[in-house]
């Protein structure tokens, strides 16, 4: 063994100082409980985001569905209130309309009852 | 009195004093490879804490098909190792900051401390950094050095003869 040699073992010879082993395995313990619970937390906030994850994906319990951009039939578009109004109120005039035309019929004035006949298809086209 | 690999074998089977045993008995050794190359208390038990932790994790998947005290010191190299590397770059980043002498080394009155041979130490190539620390910081002979590494002992020799070479010329040179 050279000098050097001998100098780099006697330098590393030194002795440790005040070891407690009690001390350090205690140390060693808590670590490895906060490390458990470290991994537990991870764990647990993992499953907090997919759970998360996976409800916004389907709308918090809202079943998955296509959704459509256009309307198959043009009244889905335009069916308003005011357009159920509207219908409701043709129904109205309609059977009012057909009493009228009865009501003529019995009094005997055909062609009258024809031209209202006439005027409520030609309403009826007008307002489709 | 157990054996290490009873003992390896009692905390398989799920006794934890078995462990703590394990712990107490190779406490000392550990902490002073540490020591020796980190020259401070505080560091070189942090290490030792990294280590037993390691062991803790690891330990339930130990085959019995090496000395404990093998596969110890493969983590104390790897663990010592990382040391080195990590501290390195921070010698590197804190160039500015020359350290006090006095400090780091009261007792030697040698041309070089103990911090000077280890930051070189760390400039050392892989193989040649273990083989160093395992003989100088462990003082381990070439047929352990040979088992813990997996190199043979001619290889274990010519690393270190290699790395006293580049030590010496690095410390008597700066």
């Amino acid at each position: 063994m050279t000098d050097f040699d001998q100098k780099l073992t006697e330098m590393n010879s030194d002795k440790i100082p005040n070891l407690n082993p009690d001390e350090f395995l205690t140390k060693l313990h808590g670590r490895i409980h906060a490390s458990h619970q470290n991994r537990q937390t991870g764990f647990a906030g993992l499953m907090m985001l997919l759970v998360v994850g996976f409800l916004s994906y389907t709308q918090w319990g809202v079943p998955i569905e296509t959704e459509l951009y256009y309307a198959d039939e043009t009244e889905v578009i335009f069916e308003t209130d005011f357009w159920t109004i509207d219908v409701d109120y043709l129904e109205i005039d309609e059977s009012y309309t057909e009493d009228l035309a009865y009501f003529l019929l019995d009094e005997g004035d055909f062609w009258d009852t024809i031209d209202l006949l006439n005027e409520l298809t030609n309403e009826e086209e007008i307002t489709l | 009195m157990q054996n290490d690999h009873e003992l390896i074998q009692d905390y398989q089977d799920g006794n934890l004093s078995a462990f703590d045993e394990i712990v107490r008995r190779h406490l000392s050794n550990t902490i002073g490879f540490f020591f020796n190359i980190t020259r401070d208390q505080m560091a070189s038990e942090d290490l030792a804490q990294d280590v037993f932790y390691k062991l803790f994790k690891h330990l339930k998947n130990f085959r019995f098909e090496s000395a404990f005290t093998t596969y110890l010191y493969r983590i104390n190299i790897n663990t010592a190792n990382s040391w080195l590397t990590r501290n390195k770059w921070k010698n590197f980043l804190h160039m500015d900051q020359t350290p006090d002498r006095g400090e780091l080394d009261t007792s030697l009155e040698n041309e070089w401390t103990k911090k000077e041979l280890w930051d070189a130490v760390a400039k050392l190539p892989k193989k040649q950094r273990t083989v160093v620390m395992m003989r100088i910081a462990q003082e381990l002979p070439y047929k352990d050095i040979s088992a813990v590494t997996g190199m043979s002992v001619g290889s274990a020799k010519v690393n270190y003869h290699h790395a006293v070479q580049s030590l010496k010329d690095w410390l008597n040179h700066d």
